[in-house]
């Protein structure tokens, strides 16, 4: 059974209009981040369960296995955020940057992309609250969108190059990662995590694997997975929590970065999987992060901080989510890596192990920042644990990662129509 | 009813047991349902009691007729256009006897630990972690393909460093376990290369079947293994972490550092010793690091002066005689050494707290006097001689030191440099630091 | 002692000499494991008062003084503290008054205590306050008035009164200005300094370094290859050992290795390392009192350890007489942390090292504390002010009742609390004590024919067995006596390889008793230790250890067995000990061992043995024709901390052997002449018996019965089956404690259960041991029997009649009351601070040296009680009961200093039972004051089975009125 968008953007629209009224009912910013993080779930969700085709967007397993995560992200986000950082401006230009960038990836046409990638910037840059962070932000991202745009119209390798140039400043990849990072300190964690952890930037390459010669493809995934490394180092050396956890979110974004780069087929598709899946867990490692933060004001991790005591529930889900974002076995991104593996890396041993080494750094920050933030002699403060409604999103979020990683074939099996054809080469 | 079909049968009973209950407990665990200590004690015993049954039944199949094995494809977890990554099990006898020990002695832990750890806080998280530890070797164990083992592998790794920190409201085992993991995973990126490496050069190549590989790739595969083993097997110069990780409750050093998980590396090797067979210089290089590190352990647990330490070193040298006698080809003896010395170190280190009971039965038997020590040296050597090697004994050879003195302390350095640079950087465009601020 | 030779430095070498006098009454004066003996863990501080001390002691040993807050909070919500509790010692402890005109202090206090304000402060209170609905609904847990009277003031609208008390609150805030700091006062070692800087902590890297040594130092048998030159002391040792070439990854040992060649080529005795060292640091002599002292305690466990074997060697598990000296100690430990210091300041600019140490930033301290607008907020709430009434108040008297309110203190409250916590039990137990004893006044119950005396160590685990017995056996008289019967002897058993202390921990035994086979020689089955010694060592070698572990699959048998049927197991591999023995106890004066003991007992010591011993338990007339003398001790597996549950009287020791040796005297025709000179006549046909209970598994084992007269054989049938009948009673009760044995098993089922739990190696507690210990009895078993005083009391015969001088009395408390408290504190103390002055959980311990326990892989060694023993304990001081008069008592508190220190300054609590009234009086503030009971009635029931039948926790008193049907 297919189902027309057009349906379906009615349906959501009208339940946007609905939050409209609600919102003049009850002014509460993130009440209307909440529902519409779930209507893009509830739309995003039905349209791919049930194959939804659109006359103008490109819906297929790129674009629309996006959606729901994207939105539950959404949810989560609105869901963490403190009240004082909620205002309805930012919630609007949150959103709007969600639904720009799931348009990015359903765009038909390279030429279609530009215009919406530099809106994206934009809205990156109006999501930053301003003073530093905007003003460290500017720069990198008006060079993203510039080399974006361009290599929107440029075309052939050199246009491939610069897209993947602009990708990699808008993750914020080593070395171009100061604005992301500071980010994550100076503007509230919340909107940081909004900002980078889905990295729905990465569709402005993700349509087809890119096709470089064989020494710049050897060259670009050396340098992604040597960033890679550099964030985990740069990650464990951290003093706190939140800047650790930017490192990190950096970190294992060259390794989605270089998967969904890779030519070959089989580490593409990896690259795909991981995109979408990291995203999430990057936005529960980022949120449990933000959550732990708001209500502290900054964790310090140059000793323990011990806070499994006082906060069991966030405790669970860091680890959880920072096992999926590494692809420890059981979650989501076991499946994925191991694809990305035995794609193109498979070819080229000494890639192979620097690739392995960045991705077992990854693992073991995630057990540091763990035992940092929550072993150790419990600390005499006082720190509510995860409300109702952070519990819900959190828990749903984790049980979901879990739930892919134990039957990753049930996702697979939606992106391989899309893959087959290019596996039929030699 | 054929012979291999009633191996498959039983072995994935076997393995799927330990692997349902973690995930029954884990997913309570999750979403914060306690159960009562009672129903947790049973659910241990009787998943291990079917898990061992089935093995016992594993092992009187192929004595009954020997040379007996089977492999069984559960599930392709995965599979896409000239690829699968499989759930790919084979049941013959190395994984019969491993499988049997993980059952046998996890079982007995389980029944071990649920008076030993009754009330204490962390007696849930025990008994999600035992089991998922058990999930682990099995899969280890009983693993045909190397990414099986590998899932296997990380799993034994999350649930040994989880139970290091059991007693996490104390610095020192946080610590130790973090050591721990970092360890296992500067291996584990051996065992991942050659998992990718075997897949890409053998097609699809079973461990059961005996994989064989020649040439250059074939030896890279076999050094990665024999890297990827060492660290389980705290071979040298990763010693350091084995007595630190005896923080946990006393059954979880027995059963991780005694008795299976420093197993686990060498019975790698004893799997992939069809591979090994073919490469006399990875067997060198095995049989030299098992017998550096026999050196080293034995010399150190020599003056080791608190019990768990002695244990932890008495398990590092039989593991390093084990590596030994793999790379000699003994495999025979290998894994008849690995179950002897899994069992007796699980029950020495059980009764490990029992010690100054056992001194002073010991001491009553042979009536009287100090228990007999070492004098060989002390009469073969000059005292300057010997108190040099005290003390680099006691200083366990320095290799910790020199790691986190040097090695660590380097890294720690440029990447803190790295740092500074960044924020150096980010105070010029925006006059502030992007340290943490309160907000 | 290495006194320095220079003269010039005598001044400073005094100073430093007293500084370490100073620290070694501080460092934890635990024995090694197997002579574990229960004392008072502040026992340098019992010259001040209790509640003095406890806090003064905290703040030495950075540890906790009382319980948490949030633990009698939880006591409180279950009814183990009442409200009136609360208000007596609020009336005792808080001056009246009004507090900013509109609260009464004890109010404010009572507020203070029942509602705790949550410490939020900074981006923290930000979170909560719009989180949460804090500004939206009153607090929960207000009282019905407090909440209408705020929300009267907006018209019953919660949310606007709420919001408008919280600007009431924001308005003043301006006023109020910022909190008190709570920080400690920094410490006075260089590594306090450099932590206060952001360096790294240098402990973390001394400590490992100087744990290993002293563990190769103080192993008493584990490691294979002993330290050498250990004769010369640990100082010398160390030099010895660090004076060598080859020393790689540890740059920051260079100082330290500077100062050893210096100190090896001059010859510097420990106390010049330590003059040089605390000169290096730049400590000013007026400073090293607190620096030595805090410098021994950061590994308190080992220095203490260091300075019982020099005050102690005896207590030593083999007798190694290492040169043991705190001084030593502190030399090396100050060494390396200049050492590490220096290391740590590298590179820094200033030539010394305390030039660069002044150079050292400040880092600003972690916020902390709680903000004071919340804190005013909260306040307001639980005192029941809205912010109208708060307005009217004015900013000044707000600011006075904020003040007011901060300072009563955590320290402040939490001993409120406890004070409140104590009285409850007091009343508890003073009353049913003057109510029972009220009964037995007014309604006198029949003395039955007394046939069987049985004396029982004073030990409150045997409170249980001998009211049962009483119950099932009411033809027996109960006695206690402290459970050495005045013996203090080194003994060798059959069993023993060498002898064992069975004596008082306060002396060292000077004479030697071997029990003997009666037939043959003792047979040592030498060949099968010292094959099991070589199997174990040869596990852990190399090569003999490959050949071990590969026949190691057979050890499947033993481990699955102890595992699943542990009785069997141990049945199996019980020792064959030939079971008629005696003991050699007979004096000759050439006899003396190696160790310069006397073996036996010359006939006037076993005269003044026995005659003391039954004045002690006032059984002086009235013998019974049999007496049997328990000794006690309690075994078990896997258990570490094995000693702590045997008798204290016997200094850690298994006191069977006492009861036996006793019994023997006593049955000696010659001594009981000697006796009857003296007064004492025990009749010809009065026969001793010497026993032992083992506490863990209530087994009952009587010694030498085929000595025991014919004529005496049937009534020793008969207490033998009372007695099984009693323990069968006792392991029940004991069971309904342990949470994981179903409450309805049987008598039968609860002995299987003991047994098994004693042999069990799986098994943490295998008997609780002293836990609510709380009561000591002295006097007439008269006023105790029938009561049901739930295994919570020290009980000591007296019999006032036979002391009319109180002579007999002062020899008793001088023994009961310093034991009992030492018990009692230990306890306390271990429960209170589990991990401070407990050992934590006993589950990562971890044996070294065989003198004590690390945590894990390596720790200090811990001190005190490990969390499985104390678990249930609640925290009481000893309450003594005494039946003489407060003349009587405050003599022997003025004449012993022993006692009267402990009860003069609170560590025990007093009471004297006046045996004419059955009324009681408190010694309470320097002077005894009648007691005045708040509850009328007792519960009565008919046995002790029927009122802690199907119960867990705590079971008040109660009167028991008839004995159980035997069955």
């Amino acid at each position: 059974m297919t189902l027309e968008l057009e349906p379906v953007l009615l349906v959501t629209g009208s339940l946007l209009l609905l939050v409209g009224w609600l919102a003049t009912y009850r002014p509460d910013a993130r009440q209307i981040g909440v529902v519409a993080g779930l209507i893009v779930t509830v739309g995003g969700a039905t349209a791919w369960l049930l194959g939804a085709t659109s006359p103008v967007l490109l819906l297929d397993d790129v674009s629309l296995p996006r959606m729901p995560l994207i939105g539950i992200g959404l949810v989560g986000i609105f869901a963490v955020m403190p009240r004082r950082h909620a205002r309805v401006g930012t919630m609007a230009v949150l959103i709007a940057l969600a639904l720009v960038d799931l348009a990015l990836s359903a765009v038909p046409s390279r030429e279609l992309s530009g215009p919406l990638w530099v809106l994206s910037t934009l809205l990156t840059w109006l999501a930053l609250p301003s003073g530093p962070p905007r003003q460290i932000a500017w720069p990198y991202l008006a060079l993203a969108a510039g080399t974006g745009l361009a290599g929107t119209f440029l075309g052939g390798s050199a246009g491939a190059g610069l897209l993947v140039f602009a990708v990699v400043i808008r993750l914020g990849i080593f070395p171009f990662h100061s604005w992301i990072i500071s980010a994550y300190t100076l503007a509230p964690t919340t909107i940081a995590v909004a900002l980078a952890a889905p990295m729905s930037c990465i569709a402005l390459v993700a349509r087809h694997p890119m096709s470089f010669d064989v020494s710049v493809a050897q060259a670009l995934t050396a340098y992604l997975a040597t960033a890679a490394l550099i964030g985990g180092g740069l990650a464990v050396v951290q003093r706190y929590l939140a800047r650790s956890v930017a490192f990190f979110t950096v970190g294992v974004q060259a390794l989605v970065l270089l998967g969904v780069l890779d030519a070959d087929h089989i580490g593409h598709l990896g690259g795909l999987i991981m995109w979408t899946l990291t995203g999430l867990a990057l936005t529960g490692v980022g949120l449990v992060a933000a959550a732990l933060r708001s209500r502290t004001g900054g964790i310090r991790i140059d000793s323990y901080a011990g806070l499994i005591g006082s906060a069991p529930t966030f405790g669970t889900l860091f680890l959880l989510f920072g096992l999926a974002a590494v692809g420890a076995p059981g979650t989501a991104d076991f499946a994925s890596e191991d694809l990305v593996l035995h794609g193109g890396l498979a070819h080229h041993a000494g890639l192979l192990l620097l690739y392995i080494a960045a991705v077992s750094v990854h693992g073991y920050v995630v057990l540091h920042l763990f035992y940092k933030v929550f072993f150790g002699p419990p600390r005499k403060i006082s720190l509510r644990d995860a409300l109702p409604r952070e519990w819900m999103v959190l828990v749903a979020m984790g049980a979901l990662l879990v739930l892919a990683g134990l039957a990753p074939q049930l996702l697979l099996d939606g992106w391989l129509p899309m893959i087959e054809p290019l596996a039929v080469g030699p | 009813m054929t012979i291999e079909f009633l191996l498959g049968l039983l072995g994935l009973i076997a393995v799927f047991m330990p692997v349902a209950a973690s995930l029954v407990m884990g997913l309570l665990w999750l979403f914060g349902i306690e159960l009562a200590e009672a129903t947790i004690h049973r659910i241990t015993a009787t998943t291990f009691s079917i898990s061992l049954a089935a093995c016992l039944g594993i092992l009187a199949a192929i004595v009954a007729r020997p040379g007996a094995s089977t492999i069984v494809t559960l599930a392709h977890w995965v599979v896409v256009p000239s690829y699968a990554l499989e759930a790919r099990f084979v049941f013959d006898l190395p994984a019969g006897v491993l499988m049997t020990l993980t059952a046998l002695l996890c079982g007995l832990i389980g029944v071990f630990s649920a008076p030993y750890l009754h009330l204490d806080p962390g007696f849930r998280r025990f008994f999600v972690l035992l089991p998922l530890f058990a999930a682990g070797m099995m899969a280890i164990a009983a693993g045909d393909t190397l990414d099986l083992v590998y899932a296997g592998w990380e799993v034994v790794g999350i649930a040994s460093a989880l139970l290091i920190a059991y007693f996490n409201e104390r610095e020192a085992p946080v610590r130790h376990g973090l050591r721990a993991f970092a360890v296992y995973r500067v291996c584990d990126v051996a065992l991942l290369a050659a998992a990718v490496l075997m897949h890409h050069h053998a097609h699809d190549p079973s461990l059961g079947m005996g994989v064989r590989l020649e040439g250059g790739a074939g030896l890279t595969i076999a050094l990665l293994l024999v890297f990827a083993s060492m660290g389980k097997a705290a071979a040298f110069p990763f010693t350091g972490w084995l007595p630190r990780a005896m923080e946990g409750p006393t059954p979880s050093s027995a059963i991780f550092y005694g008795a299976l998980s420093i197993h686990a590396g060498p019975f790698l090797l004893l799997r992939s010793w069809p591979l090994l067979a073919e490469h006399p210089i990875a067997r060198g290089a095995l049989i030299a690091i098992g017998v550096v590190t026999a050196i080293h352990a034995t010399m150190v647990g020599r003056v080791q002066t608190d019990v768990k330490c002695l244990l932890g070193y008495a398990s590092v040298t039989q593991a390093a005689v084990i590596l030994v006698e793999i790379g000699l080809g003994w495999t025979g003896l290998a894994l008849a050494h690995m179950t002897g010395h899994a069992i007796l170190r699980t029950w020495q280190l059980l009764r490990a707290p029992s010690l100054l009971h056992d001194h002073h039965e010991l001491v009553g038997l042979i009536g009287g006097g100090r228990p007999p020590r070492g004098t060989l040296w002390e009469r073969m050597l000059p005292p300057r001689i010997q108190r040099w090697g005290y003390r680099i004994a006691l200083e366990r050879w320095f290799i910790d030191d020199l790691a986190a003195n040097r090695l660590l302390a380097s890294l720690t350095a440029l990447f803190r440099g790295l740092d500074a640079l960044d924020q150096r950087w980010v105070e010029a465009i925006s006059g502030q630091r992007p340290e943490e601020v309160r907000r | 002692m290495s006194g320095s030779p220079v003269r010039v430095q005598l001044e400073p070498e005094a100073v430093l000499q007293s500084a370490l006098e100073h620290a070694r009454h501080l460092v934890p004066a635990q024995s090694p494991l197997d002579r574990f003996v229960h004392h008072n863990p502040l026992h340098a501080f019992e010259e001040e008062k209790f509640e003095e001390a406890v806090v003064h002691a905290a703040r030495v040993y950075d540890n906790e003084p009382f319980w948490s807050e949030a633990a009698y909070q939880a006591s409180y919500a279950e009814g183990r503290i009442w409200d009136v509790d609360l208000d007596d010692v609020l009336q005792r402890q808080v001056a009246p008054g009004l507090v900013a005109g509109v609260v009464e202090r004890r109010e404010l206090v009572r507020a203070r205590l029942l509602s705790p304000i949550e410490p939020l402060s900074g981006e923290s209170l930000s979170w909560h306050l719009t989180e949460t609905d804090a500004l939206e609904a009153a607090r929960h847990d207000l009282s019905h008035e407090a909440r209408a009277r705020i929300l009267a003031e907006a018209g019953g609208d919660e949310a606007r009164a709420i919001k408008q008390l919280w600007r009431t609150c924001e308005r003043f805030g301006a006023s109020l200005g910022p909190p008190a700091s709570t920080e400690r006062p920094p410490g006075p070692r260089i590594r306090d300094r450099l932590m206060r800087a952001g360096l790294q902590d240098p402990d973390t890297m001394v400590a490992p370094l100087l744990i290993r040594w002293s563990g190769g130092f103080l192993d008493h048998g584990v490691a294979y290859w002993p330290m050498a030159d250990r004769d010369l002391g640990f100082y010398r040792a160390f030099l010895a050992h660090f004076d060598q070439p080859l020393d790689l990854g540890r740059p920051w040992l260079s100082t330290l290795r500077t100062l050893v060649r210096r100190a090896r080529q001059e010859e510097w005795p420990a106390s010049r390392m330590c003059l040089h060292v605390l000169g290096q640091l730049g400590h000013a002599p007026g400073e090293w009192d607190a620096v030595v002292l805090d410098t021994l305690l950061a590994l308190r466990g080992w220095s203490g350890m260091f300075q019982r074997l020099a005050d102690r060697p005896d207590t030593a598990p083999e007798r190694l007489d290492l040169p043991t000296d705190l001084c030593d100690v502190l030399a090396i430990r100050l060494a390396l942390d200049l050492s590490a210091a220096e290391w740590l300041l590298r590179g820094r600019r200033g030539q010394t090292l305390v030039e660069r140490c002044s150079e050292l930033p400040d880092l600003p301290p972690e916020p902390s504390g709680t903000d004071r607008v919340w804190h005013l907020f909260q306040l307001a709430q639980i005192l029941g002010l809205g912010g109208l009434t708060l307005a009217e108040l004015g900013p000044a008297r707000a600011g006075a009742l904020l003040e007011a309110s901060e300072g009563i203190g955590e320290i402040h409250r939490r001993q409120l609390w406890h004070s409140a916590y104590e009285r409850r039990f007091r009343v508890e137990y003073l009353d049913a004590i003057t109510l029972h004893a009220q009964r037995l006044l007014s309604e006198p119950e029949p003395e039955p024919e007394v046939r069987v005396q049985c004396s029982f160590c004073i030990d409150d685990r045997e409170e249980s067995l001998r009211r049962l017995l009483e119950e099932v056996a009411p033809w027996v008289e109960t006695l206690g006596i402290a459970g050495n019967y005045g013996i203090s002897m080194y003994y060798q058993g059959v069993e023993h390889g060498h002898p064992v202390a069975l004596g008082p921990a306060g002396f060292e035994p000077r004479h030697l008793v071997i029990e003997q086979p009666v037939h043959g020689a003792l047979q040592r089955s030498r060949w099968k230790g010292m094959l099991r010694h070589n199997l174990d060592v040869g596990s852990q070698t190399l090569l003999r250890g490959a050949m071990v572990t590969l026949g190691g699959m057979f050890s499947a048998v033993p481990l699955s067995l102890r595992l699943l049927a542990p009785k069997i197991h141990a049945r199996l591999t019980r020792r064959d000990l030939p079971t008629q023995t005696t003991l050699l106890t007979e004096a000759h004066d050439d006899h003396m061992d190696h160790h310069g003991l006397a073996v036996g007992f010359t006939f006037e010591e076993k005269v003044e043995i026995v005659r003391e011993t039954l004045e002690l338990m006032s059984l002086v007339r009235g013998f019974a024709p049999l007496v049997v003398c328990l000794g006690h001790g309690s075994s078990s597996m896997n258990n570490p901390h094995e000693a702590a549950h045997d008798c204290g009287a016997c200094g850690g020791g298994r006191g069977g052997p006492n009861a036996r040796v006793f019994a023997k005297f006593a049955n000696d025709p010659e001594v009981r002449r000697a006796l009857a000179r003296g007064g004492i006549h025990i009749p010809d046909q009065t026969w001793f018996v010497g026993g032992y209970h083992n506490t863990a598994d209530d087994a009952v084992l009587m010694f030498d019965l085929d000595r025991v007269p014919a004529e005496h054989q049937a009534l020793l049938g008969e207490i033998r089956d009372a007695l099984d009948e009693a323990r069968r009673l006792d392991a029940l009760e004991r069971c309904r404690k342990f949470e994981n044995v179903p409450l309805d098993v049987s008598p039968e089922q609860a002995l299987e259960h003991v047994e098994n739990r004693d042999e069990d190696l799986a098994q943490p507690r295998p008997e609780y041991g002293h836990c609510t210990n709380a009561l000591c009895l002295v006097g007439r078993r008269a006023w105790s029997k029938g009561l049901f005083l739930d295994r919570r009391a020290f009980l000591c015969s007296y019999d006032p009649d036979v002391d009319p001088d109180g002579q007999i009395l002062s020899r008793l408390l001088a023994m009961a009351v310093p034991v009992g408290a030492g018990i009692n504190l230990e306890y306390w103390f271990s429960v209170v601070d589990a991990t401070g002055y407990g050992s934590g959980t006993k589950l990562p311990h971890n044996i070294t040296g065989l003198v004590g326990v690390m945590d894990g892989h390596q720790s200090d060694l811990r001190t005190g009680l490990p969390w499985q023993m104390v678990e249930l304990h609640e925290p009481v001081r000893l309450l003594c009961v005494v039946e003489a008069s407060p003349q009587v008592l405050l003599e022997i508190a003025s004449s012993n200093p022993d006692v009267g220190r402990l009860v003069t300054n609170g560590w025990v609590q007093l009471a004297c039972l006046d045996p004419e009234t059955g009324t009681l009086q408190l010694f309470d503030d320097g002077a005894f004051r009648p007691w005045e009971i708040e509850n009328t009635t007792l519960p009565r029931v008919g046995s002790s089975l029927e009122w802690f039948r199907g119960t867990r926790g705590f079971l008040p008193p109660a009167s028991i009125t008839s004995t159980v049907e035997a069955s």
